[in-house]
Order: C-alpha cells, then sequence, then structure tokens
C-alpha cells in the first residue's frame, strides 16, 4: 500500500502549531500586546491548517464494513 | 425594561419548548438508537452547531468572557486548545464512529466496555464520570439565573429563574432526546451568533470605537507575565479546552450520532469555524470590558454590569444569549448522562431483557431525574462558574487515554485501562477539590492526572497480558 505523504505534513504542521503556540509565553520577542494577539492569531491560522489538511488530505474517510 | 426581557424570553422559551417536540414527532420509533443517537442521522450542521453550543455555556458567556477581561493574553490558551479541538475530533471521530456504528454504540462507555471486556470496568467509569460531571449541568442553571437576578435588580429571584430554566430544557430534552438536543442546539448556536453580533460593535462603540479600546486596552493584563511565568497558565487553559470536546461526555457522543464519516468531517471544519468564532468574540468582549468597565472584582459579573449600566436596551439580547448557552449545554449534558446510565447501570446490570422501549422509557426518566438533581444542586449556588466547569471537564477528559488506546495501541490491556482511568480521575480530583494544585489554571489537575494516567496505562499494559489479537482487529482494523 503507497504510503500517504500528507499523513507526515498532517503531523510536522500540528507539532509546529502546538510547539510554537505553547512556547509562546517563554518568547522574548512577545513583549507587547500586538505581538502577542498578533502570534496568537497567526498561530490558530497554523492550526486550522492543520485541522484542514488531517481532514482533507491525511486522512481522509476510509471504507470500511458494517462486519466483524 | 424588565417586562420586554421577560416577553422576549417566553418567546425564546416557547420557540425551544417548539422545537423539542417537532423533534420527537419525527422519532422513527421509541428505540435507544433513535433517543440516544438519532438512528445514526445527523449531518454536519447538527455535529458543528450542537458541539458549538454546548460549548458556548452560560458560564462560557459570563465566566470564560469574565476571565478575558480579567487578563486577556492569558486566554491566548484557550484560543490554542479551540484550535486544537477539531483535530482530536477528527483524528478520535473517525474511528470512534465507525466502531460506534458497527456494533451500535451510544456512549464512550460501550466502547470501554467491549474493547476491554470488563462489564466492571464500564460501569465503574460510567458512574465515577456521572458523579464528577452532574455539578457541571448545574453550572447551567446558574449563570442565567446570576445574570436575570443582577439585570433586574433583585426582581427575579435566583430560585425562580432556576426554576423555569430547568423546566423548560427537562421537558424538551425529556420528549426529543439526542434530536430534540441537536435541533434546539442549532437554534441557539444561531441566537448567540447573532446576539453577540448585535451586542459587540455597540460594546465598542461605548469604549470609544476599535482604536481606543486597543489603545485604552492595559498593557501589563494584556501581556504574559516576564520570564515564562504565564506558560503554565496558557498550557492549563490549553489543555481543558483542548481535550474537552473529545472527554466531555455531554459533547464528545456527537461523534457517534453521524450519517456517515463524510458528515463528521464536515462537523470537524466546521466546528473548527465556530469555536474560533467563540475564541474572537471572547477576546473582543474581553477588551472591550476591560475598557469599560474597568475593576470589577468578581469578573463573572462584568459583562452584565457593562450592559445594564451602558446599554439597557440590550438587556434582552443578553438574556436570551446567556439562556441559550446555558440550555444548550445543559440539554446535552442530560443526555449523555441518561444516556451512560441508561445502558451501563440499567440496561448491562439491573434488566438485561430489557426491551428497547423499556430502555426508551428509562432514559426519559433518567433525564427528568437529573434535571430535579441539577436544579436543586444549582440552589446551592457554591462556588464560582468555572469551578464546576473546570472539575467536570478535567475529571471527564480522564477516559481519553484508554479510548485512544483502544482505538489504536495493539499492546492496551485492561488492567492498564484500570490503572490508568482510576490514577487519572484519583488524582485529577485530589487536586481540584482537595488540595492545592501546583499548576495554576483550570487545567492544572486535568494535566497532573492525565500524565499520570498515560503512565499507568503504558506501564501496566506493559507488564500484563495483550488482549486477543483478533479482538484487538475488529477495533483497530476497521478501515482495513
Amino acid at each position: 500500500m503507497k504510503r500517504n505523504p500528507w499523513k507526515t505534513w498532517t503531523w510536522i504542521i500540528e507539532i509546529a502549531f502546538l510547539f510554537l503556540a505553547l512556547t509562546a509565553p517563554l518568547n522574548p520577542l512577545l513583549t507587547t500586546k500586538v505581538s502577542v494577539f498578533v502570534w496568537c492569531f497567526i498561530m490558530v491560522a497554523l492550526g486550522g491548517i492543520a485541522v484542514i489538511i488531517a481532514t482533507i488530505k491525511g486522512y481522509p474517510p476510509e471504507e470500511f464494513s458494517m462486519k466483524d | 425594561m424588565l417586562t420586554i426581557t421577560i416577553i422576549v424570553l417566553v418567546v425564546y422559551l416557547l420557540f425551544m419548548l417548539w422545537i423539542g417536540n417537532y423533534a420527537a414527532s419525527k422519532s422513527t420509533g421509541k428505540t435507544e438508537a433513535d433517543y440516544f443517537v438519532t438512528g445514526w442521522k445527523t449531518s454536519w450542521i447538527g455535529i458543528s452547531f450542537s458541539i458549538a453550543a454546548t460549548f458556548a455555556s452560560g458560564a462560557y458567556v459570563l465566566g470564560t468572557i469574565g476571565v478575558f477581561y480579567g487578563n486577556p493574553a492569558n486566554l491566548t490558551g484557550y484560543a490554542f486548545g479551540t484550535t486544537f479541538a477539531p483535530f482530536m475530533l477528527w483524528i478520535l471521530g473517525r474511528r470512534i464512529w465507525a466502531v460506534g456504528r458497527r456494533y451500535g454504540y451510544s456512549t464512550f462507555t460501550d466502547l470501554i466496555g467491549d474493547f476491554y471486556q470488563s462489564e466492571k470496568l464500564r460501569v465503574v467509569v460510567s458512574i465515577l464520570i456521572c458523579i464528577f460531571f452532574a455539578p457541571y449541568l448545574a453550572v447551567n442553571f446558574m449563570a442565567p439565573a446570576i445574570l436575570f437576578q443582577q439585570v433586574s435588580g433583585g426582581a427575579i429571584p435566583f430560585w425562580a429563574s432556576c426554576f423555569v430554566f430547568g423546566l423548560i430544557t427537562t421537558i424538551y430534552t425529556w420528549r426529543g432526546g439526542m434530536r430534540g438536543v441537536i435541533w434546539t442546539d442549532i437554534a441557539q448556536t444561531s441566537i448567540m451568533i447573532i446576539g453577540f453580533a448585535i451586542i459587540i460593535p455597540i460594546m465598542f462603540g461605548v469604549a470609544g470605537g476599535w482604536g481606543a479600546v486597543w489603545e485604552k486596552l492595559p498593557e501589563k493584563i494584556a501581556t504574559y507575565k516576564p520570564d515564562g511565568a504565564s506558560f503554565w497558565i496558557v498550557l492549563s487553559w490549553f489543555w481543558i479546552v483542548g481535550f474537552m470536546q473529545t472527554g466531555n461526555p455531554d459533547r464528545a457522543f456527537r461523534l457517534l450520532v453521524a450519517k456517515d464519516l463524510g458528515q463528521i468531517r464536515k462537523g470537524c471544519l466546521a466546528s473548527l469555524v465556530l469555536l474560533t468564532i467563540w475564541t474572537v468574540v471572547g477576546f473582543l468582549l474581553g477588551w472591550s470590558l476591560a475598557v469599560v468597565i474597568p475593576g470589577v472584582a468578581k469578573t463573572d459579573l462584568a459583562f452584565g454590569e457593562a450592559v445594564s449600566k451602558f446599554m439597557p436596551y440590550m438587556i434582552p439580547v443578553l438574556m436570551v444569549v446567556v439562556w441559550a448557552g446555558g440550555m444548550s449545554t445543559l440539554d446535552s449534558g442530560m443526555i449523555a448522562i441518561s444516556a451512560m446510565l441508561t445502558k451501563d447501570v440499567y440496561r448491562r446490570n439491573i434488566n438485561r431483557q430489557a426491551t428497547d422501549e423499556q430502555v426508551y422509557k428509562v432514559g426519559q426518566g433518567i433525564n427528568i431525574a437529573l434535571g430535579v438533581f441539577a436544579f436543586i444542586l444549582a440552589l446551592l449556588n457554591l462556588k464560582t462558574l468555572w469551578f464546576f466547569v473546570g472539575a467536570g471537564a478535567a475529571v471527564a477528559m480522564q477516559w481519553t487515554p484508554s479510548i485512544i488506546a483502544a482505538l489504536y495501541w495493539k499492546k492496551a490491556t485492561t488492567a492498564g485501562a484500570w490503572a490508568g482511568i482510576l490514577i487519572g480521575i484519583g488524582l485529577t480530583a485530589l487536586f481540584y477539590y482537595v488540595v492545592k494544585c501546583p499548576i495554576p489554571g483550570p487545567g492544572g489537575a486535568a494535566i497532573i492526572g492525565m500524565v499520570a494516567n498515560v503512565l499507568a496505562l503504558v506501564l501496566v499494559s506493559s507488564a500484563t497480558r495483550p488482549l486477543d489479537e483478533k479482538h484487538v482487529a475488529k477495533y483497530q482494523g476497521i478501515f482495513r
């Protein structure tokens, strides 16, 4: 079965989102209210991209059987 | 203004009753599947609007926005959590729906009991989640009643609002089951979005416009604390909000009701949009309230106080928004707990020969009992709103590692699930109710509980005999 490269991209983007978002309070560049909220919404956009890739490309709906 | 508010609320309540009754009329029969999972006929609109409505509780409108008001920067963790949640919904939801559809599940404890082949585990988890989650139901009575008492200057007593609110919600949930809950949730989400779209621009106008709000917003409450001191609070909010959507039974069970996987996928994407709307609403109101009415000590009351003081003509809109938020979360909690008690306790352990119609009627009866229970609890009016929301969510999400393991990890064992869930729930409850948690914020106890939960699950599973390979393959190989 051919490996789906979008699965890898899904996790790369999701992990990047989690790392960059959750370390925001440790980021020495985010010291003003403009930088805090601009970064926050950039992270929301990045996380949103991960959701879109996961649902459409990485893990699209698959066939399954109703029987065991 | 009080008379107009009451008239608007009465119209809203009658509308909800009509939807619940109409949903009941569309029932395809008095069966467990129809009452608890809509007979697997829900579309993406129902899934996403219902998740969004359940998330935006009365406590969100007053409590969360109150916290945003107190420190908007720390609530960036909340924004990260609402972005993470749809990802979890899809990764977990695609498999749990397929397994649930194949084996006729209407609760997550169905999966836990069947995969780990333990009736005791199913019942214990079900009862524990119900015990800790039940106070959350009461919160949804409290927020609308607190607000009504506040804006009516005490003319409408707390107990009277609680009574009317609980009565109407219980009636339409009892009548319509999950279908009634989802259809009213669609209406309630729409009402909340429209309400916020009206209130927010006016609030910004009161504050002097967008530029003035941004200029006057104090730097010290809109930035992180120096030296990384805000890290744990951001992580804490992220954790509780991010895992709440797949952990709380009131909204997570929406993953079981879909018509097909395509509807869940669209539902997750729509949830991303709707949850982001709640985040933006929270920020905008938090910012504007911090400028319009600074220094309110009890932050739950800031929103109501600002509307009463500066735009009293908006009180009817605010009331309907808060009541819609409270009802949408209460009805979802009632139907979820009712499903677990009916299936796990009644059908599995009290009356194994129960017919579908008997189960249906017991489910309805439990909904009424839950409404009465939550009403009585709400009258005690104990702590701040977010305490109960956080406590309920923190404990409920402790079944998540065992559910993920059942769907994705071949080595998960029954002993591992027991160890993980009991340690997770025990530690979370300890740090929420007994000992001060070393991690601040609403998700601190949940983080400690979940980390210990995962460690216990992995260690004990690794040390005990794995489940039969063919049995595991029925769940984890469902897409092959």
